[in-house]
């Protein structure tokens, strides 16, 4: 291991250790003017198991969505990739407004907060499921035709989302909106917690075992399969593990942008392309830039509240992707 | 060695090869020559078996090729595409050392084909920073790695981003891995460089074999112009070579 590798991953390993304790730590009181105070103390009941929740949350989707990122641009052979391009979040918005149109058609309360964790991992699944099945050409998944069917059937699911919203009363259409910025649940489930995490665990041991044969489908598809790489197999593996994995993250905080996208290219920046050591740096780098984003989100009240994570993942998100645009030319692969 | 049996395949635009039988023998450099669309590709991809063919089987050491596992073929067995491609910016030096992946043996002749290929210099060049002809010798490199001194090499179009002296040098390779008793399938547009190269020549020309013969047999203006649907003359070199030139008359 190179001192870069090194130096890359205590950074990363910094940058995590740093949001978190800054996420336990930072909190608001309100004061008598109305207003809130932003303070830094260590947490005690019943406000901690609530702050470790958001941290955990956090975690467990910074890791789901940085390795789903990276798995894609790799199946997908674009850096440009994430886990969005599948369609997956569209979908899972779908399912949460197919929720909560049918709860307002049927005559009964509509699904909020953690209620709307199951519709939204159906809509995911049923996003991938569509776009498993469209996205092969001659039995094996073809990277090209994946994209463009991942990219009309998030268009597809965005637009029957907006259609719905005419159905269901404004109250919810806000919380759909709500949802749809992303956010992370001071309460979440318990089993879905436990599932993105041992699904990345399981997702990134197994990644990094076969670190050499993904090396190899980086090269051209004719070139990687006479060396003895059975592409097809591993197409299909990567792409189920990055749908699941994403389906997992946006059941567990909604859809949140930018990490995905931005962790492969954080973590090949310092520790460089060969998959063995980047597949656990990208995990690192999600980890750190949600939790992060969730820690910074809390000193940043516009008047409507804490400032949603998605929106902030976006806003510091893009800027970082234009800068390594612009300072890596013909290097960001 | 390859055997190809009434080998045919049609992508669903109407055939590209009909009935071809080949024998592709061990020690010598066979070069697939044709037209534009004549199949060249399509040949040497269905003798990699990384396309089935439509009809027909493909030998390799008289087993069919569906017999092998992935990784024992790719032991005897490797294939260079006419265009270098990766996705994402390796250093020469990783993607040299994938190419024992399948073996896990790392080659005995590494040290001397790096200074054959000149690549001691770019080891630590990311490929996405080569030059074609730097990438075309990074991907040469790596496909004499995999295979041992007697597999089998399939090239298509291997030459096509070289100079003139790389290109001498990537025939010398070849014609060296020939004399260890390698099998050498290559297309050529070049026939200058078949007529250096080849000891002979599968001519492919309206979906079929229109010739298999040793490179002095079929590189001559006759056969060349039925083929190409051009007029040729064809030159002798002073160590009896033949360049054929096309011209227009």
């Amino acid at each position: 291991m190179t001192p870069r590798i090194v130096l890359g991953f205590c950074l990363l390993l910094s940058i995590c250790v740093v949001a978190l304790l800054l996420r336990l730590m930072v909190g608001r009181i309100p004061l008598e003017s109305g207003a809130w105070q932003v303070v830094l103390s260590w947490p005690e009941d019943p406000i901690r198991p609530l702050r470790l929740g958001a941290a955990g949350s956090a975690l467990a989707a910074g890791w789901c969505l940085g390795l789903a990122g990276l798995l894609l641009q790799v199946l997908l052979r674009n850096p440009l990739a994430s886990p969005w391009v599948l369609g997956l979040s569209s979908g899972a918005g779908l399912g949460v407004m197919i929720a909560l149109a049918a709860a307002v058609m049927v005559g009964v309360d509509a699904p909020t907060g953690g209620g709307l964790v199951v519709p939204a991992g159906c809509g995911a699944l049923g996003a991938l499921a569509i776009t498993w099945w469209l996205g092969r050409e001659g039995g094996v998944l073809e990277p090209l035709r994946l994209l463009l069917v991942g990219v009309i059937v998030a268009s597809l699911a965005g637009a029957l989302s907006m259609a719905l919203q005419d159905i269901v009363p404004h109250g919810l259409r806000a919380d759909f909106i709500d949802w749809m910025m992303g956010r992370i649940p001071e309460a979440p489930s318990g089993g879905l917690l436990l599932t993105c995490f041992v699904l990345a665990a399981v997702v990134t041991v197994v990644a990094t075992l076969l670190a050499d044969w993904i090396d190899l489908s980086c090269l051209g598809s004719d070139e990687a399969r006479s060396s003895g790489l059975n592409l097809a197999s591993l197409r299909t593996g990567l792409f189920l593990a990055a749908g699941a994995l994403t389906a997992a993250a946006v059941a567990l905080v909604g859809p949140i942008g930018f990490v995905g996208l931005l962790s492969p290219h954080l973590a090949r920046l310092l520790v460089g392309p060969t998959h063995r050591v980047l597949v656990p740096a990208t995990c690192l780098a999600g980890m750190a830039m949600l939790l992060g984003a969730e820690a910074v989100r809390q000193f940043i009240d516009l008047g409507g509240g804490r400032l949603h994570v998605g929106v902030l993942t976006a806003l510091l998100g893009g800027p970082f992707f234009l800068w390594l645009l612009c300072t890596n030319r013909g290097t960001l692969r | 060695m390859i055997r190809l049996e009434s080998v045919s395949h049609d992508y669903g635009r109407g055939p590209v090869l009909v009935n071809l039988d080949a024998r592709i023998a061990t020690g010598l450099v066979s070069a697939v020559c044709g037209a534009n669309a004549a199949g060249k590709t399509t040949l040497l991809r269905i003798a990699a078996g990384l396309l089935s063919p439509t009809s027909g089987r493909v030998l390799l050491e008289d087993r069919s090729l569906t017999e092998w596992s992935l990784r024992e073929r790719a032991r005897r067995c490797g294939f260079m595409s006419q265009r270098f491609e990766c996705s994402t910016g390796f250093s020469v030096r990783h993607v040299l050392r994938l190419a024992g992946l399948a073996t896990r043996v790392r080659s005995a002749e590494e040290s001397n084909l790096l200074e054959a290929l000149e690549l001691g210099a770019l080891l630590d060049r990311s490929v996405g920073t080569l030059s074609s002809g730097q990438a075309q010798r990074v991907a040469f490199a790596r496909l004499l790695l995999q295979c041992p001194p007697d597999g089998v090499l399939i090239l298509d179009e291997p030459c096509a981003a070289l100079d003139p002296r790389w290109t001498l040098i990537f025939g010398e390779l070849l014609r060296a891995r020939a004399a260890a008793g390698g099998t050498i399938l290559v297309s050529i547009h070049d026939l200058g460089l078949v007529g250096q190269i080849a000891d002979e020549v599968l001519l492919l020309a309206g979906t079929r074999l229109a010739a298999h013969a040793p490179a002095e047999e079929v590189l001559v203006a006759s056969v060349l112009s039925s083929a190409y649907q051009v007029e040729f003359d064809v030159l002798r070199t002073s160590s009896g070579g033949a360049i054929p030139i096309s011209v227009r008359r």
